[in-house]
């Protein structure tokens, strides 16, 4: 116990350093956001002189920031529900190898090869694609190139979580007479709740934070997400609106801080739930 | 529960399969740089809508992702827009390309009331060319000032005059005698432009020889790093600030980042076109107007080219100036009213007719990055002058090969 004592407060010094260095971001956001506009112009202080809300009003003023919010969360949820019920069902498939075939590894490796290669090769084929159906004045583009990031992402996440159960449960619970569909809402998937839970939460992050497909896709003002209203506010030939940017990315923190905080109950409660009957 | 999340489900899915058109009357969609320019045509463009009984729609982006939507679009039959807005150096991109209507062909007659700096570079080939795009915004670069710092000395009107007040400024009350803007790609090639035309050189010749490791380009790159010797390099946003609170002493810039509505946080002038006091005077302000075309795809050509003119017109141009909206129209710059209440209209003149395009080619901004790596070598030291532009005159042969 002696022996640990020198320790501890390196370890903590280490740990604040960590911490520091990690929150220090959040924190310039949040003190950008709150001061004034004079005061974001020259020298800036560690900590704000001012306190005001005009950035915030401002971009829900003039930069039509309410429907930026909506469109982004429409875009999300719906992409990643659609996501996860798709690649959840894929991961679960391939898990239990239920192929007379031998394709798993050549599926899986495209499932990957989805991930592997950079987003904006799929932009061109799918603009074409999106244009010739006549989609590109509707959100459908844009909800479809999200599932194209997140399914393989869910499918490889996924993948080692439904391998690592065991067999023996899904095989009493079909004994006992539960169908392909009950033994896999209610037996597979309470057992997967951690994993579930982040692999939501990360595509969440990945869907609400994604831009080059919203770049791409997006014809409307009225289909604007978050991340492309704020790309608006620096040009070349204007100054940068600091103030507006951070309160933009504060106001974009606050769905993905509630998502977690949300998620994080289930994540206890299926790490603490145990799955196997006794 | 199950029941509330699936309704809300199913509301977000049909609003998000609702195209955005449905149950509007035949709408005009402008494709344009975001920000100020955005609030401009907002602005101004109820008029129109009421006259022609149309929606006009304005999508409002970053730079490269304008481009990006622009090129895009121009491969389907029915293009989505009809106006884009284009920084004046695509516009051998887009019309070698054949993205844009031809407005000469169209039927379009010359305006004699537009800057004809500015005119020249809505056609193609540029100047001599049809009319392929006309002038929206007006931007030239401009030397600006802090008056304090110059401490009664005149404005100077050469570079090494510029240097001489960089000199006698810089280091004394921990002051910054000139700023310079020197981040690789566009920043520092748009720094560095202007003197380098002031010196008499150029990235080409009129056979589109590479000349970057001229004498001149070299006796330029050397006072730029006397430049950064005697003062500092910032981000635009910092060199604003500096200069605006009397940090430091003088930068090049475009007006848009000191002038907001009538007053300007500095002091501005033309850029000096000249070495010293006994050189031929060249022109140096880079000249960088948005202009609006018409996709060669659009749905409306005759509307459209009905709002383009709408849109740049002289009396639209005048309404639009209290939106922020800088003129490309002679009359505009001079007409009395608006003289008085932004004084800088006729220095923003001045510099426009005396200034300088961008090179005309489709693979500018590959220059510019090859450019640019190079230029910053030689300002960090990493390169010798002589070294840096001799790589970067092979760096950008490559790139038009």
């Amino acid at each position: 116990m002696r022996a640990a004592l020198p320790k501890r407060p390196v370890k903590y010094l280490i740990l604040s350093l960590f911490l520091v260095w990690t929150l220090f971001p959040i924190y310039w956001m949040f003190s950008l956001a709150i001061r004034e506009k004079g005061e974001l112009f020259g020298a800036l202080s560690l900590v704000p002189r001012s306190f005001s809300f005009e950035h915030f009003v401002d971009l829900f003023k003039t930069k039509a920031f309410g429907l930026s919010i909506v469109n982004s969360l429409t875009v999300t949820l719906i992409s990643l529900s659609l996501a996860l019920a798709l690649g959840l069902a894929c991961a679960y498939i391939l898990a239990r190898a239920r192929f007379r075939f031998k394709l798993k590894g050549a599926m899986l490796f495209w499932v990957l090869l989805l991930r592997i290669l950079p987003p904006i090769a799929f932009a061109l084929p799918l603009y074409i694609l999106m244009s010739d159906a006549g989609l590109l004045s509707t959100k459908i583009p844009l909800i479809l190139s999200h599932l194209l990031i997140n399914i393989p992402f869910i499918v490889w996440f996924m993948i080692t979580f439904f391998e690592a159960l065991p067999v023996e449960v899904e095989e009493s619970a079909a004994v006992d007479g539960a169908s392909e569909q009950q033994l896999f809402l209610r037996i597979v998937l309470p057992q997967v709740l951690p994993g579930l839970t982040a692999v939501a939460i990360l595509s969440f992050m990945t869907s609400w934070n994604e831009y080059l497909y919203s770049a791409i896709f997006v014809q409307s003002p009225r289909n604007f997400t978050i991340p492309l209203t704020l790309s608006t506010l620096n040009s070349e030939q204007e100054l940068t609106q600091w103030g507006n940017i951070a309160a933009g990315g504060v106001l974009s923190l606050v769905p993905i801080a509630i998502f977690v905080l949300f998620a994080q109950n289930f994540l206890i409660a299926g790490l603490s739930g145990g799955a196997v009957k006794e | 529960m199950k029941k509330t999340l699936s309704l809300l489900l199913a509301i977000l899915l049909v609003a998000a399969l609702a195209p955005s058109a449905l149950a509007e009357p035949t709408k005009l969609v402008i494709a344009a740089r975001g920000g100020s320019h955005v609030d401009v045509i907002n602005a101004v463009k109820a008029q129109f809508e009421q006259e022609n009984n149309c929606v006009i729609e304005v999508l409002g982006l970053e730079n490269p992702d304008l481009k990006q939507k622009i090129a895009l679009d121009s491969r389907n039959k029915a293009g989505a827009y009809d106006i884009v807005m284009l920084d004046d150096p695509w516009m051998p991109e887009v019309t070698e390309a054949g993205m844009l209507l031809n407005l000469t062909e169209k039927g379009y007659q010359d305006d004699a009331d537009f800057v004809p700096a500015s005119l020249a570079l809505g056609k193609a080939p540029y100047g001599t060319g049809d009319t392929f795009a006309l002038p929206f915004a007006g931007n030239v670069t401009l030397l600006f000032y802090n008056a304090e710092l110059l401490a009664g000395a005149q404005v100077p009107d050469s570079w090494q005059g510029v240097l001489d007040v960089a000199k006698a400024v810089n280091a004394q009350d921990g002051k910054v005698g000139y700023v310079i803007r020197g981040q690789q790609g566009n920043p520092i090639v748009g720094d560095f432009m202007p003197l380098l035309w002031a010196f008499g050189g150029n990235i080409f010749d009129a056979d589109w020889n590479v000349l970057v490791d001229s004498q001149q380009a070299k006796d330029a790159l050397n006072l730029y790093i006397q430049l950064l010797a005697n003062g500092a390099n910032y981000e635009k946003n910092d060199i604003v600030s500096s200069v605006a609170d009397g940090k430091a002493a003088m930068s090049l810039g475009w007006p848009s980042w000191y002038i907001s509505g009538k007053a300007s946080t500095a002091g501005y002038a033309k850029i000096p076109g000249k070495v010293d006091a006994d050189s031929a005077e060249n022109p140096a302000g880079m000249i960088g107007n948005w202009l609006m075309g018409i996709p060669a795809n659009t749905q409306h050509p005759d509307l459209a080219l009905q709002l383009l003119t709408y849109l740049t017109s002289a009396d639209t141009q005048k309404a639009a100036a209290s939106s922020g909206a800088v003129p490309t129209r002679i009359s505009v710059f001079n007409d009395e009213a608006l003289a008085q209440e932004y004084p800088f209209y006729a220095t923003l003149l001045e510099a426009t007719q005396a200034s300088r395009e961008r090179p005309r080619t489709p693979r500018w901004g590959d220059i510019e990055n090859v450019f640019g790596i190079e230029l910053s070598n030689a300002i960090s030291g990493i390169k010798t002058v002589d070294q840096a532009l001799a790589d970067a005159k092979v760096a950008i042969e490559d790139v038009m090969r």
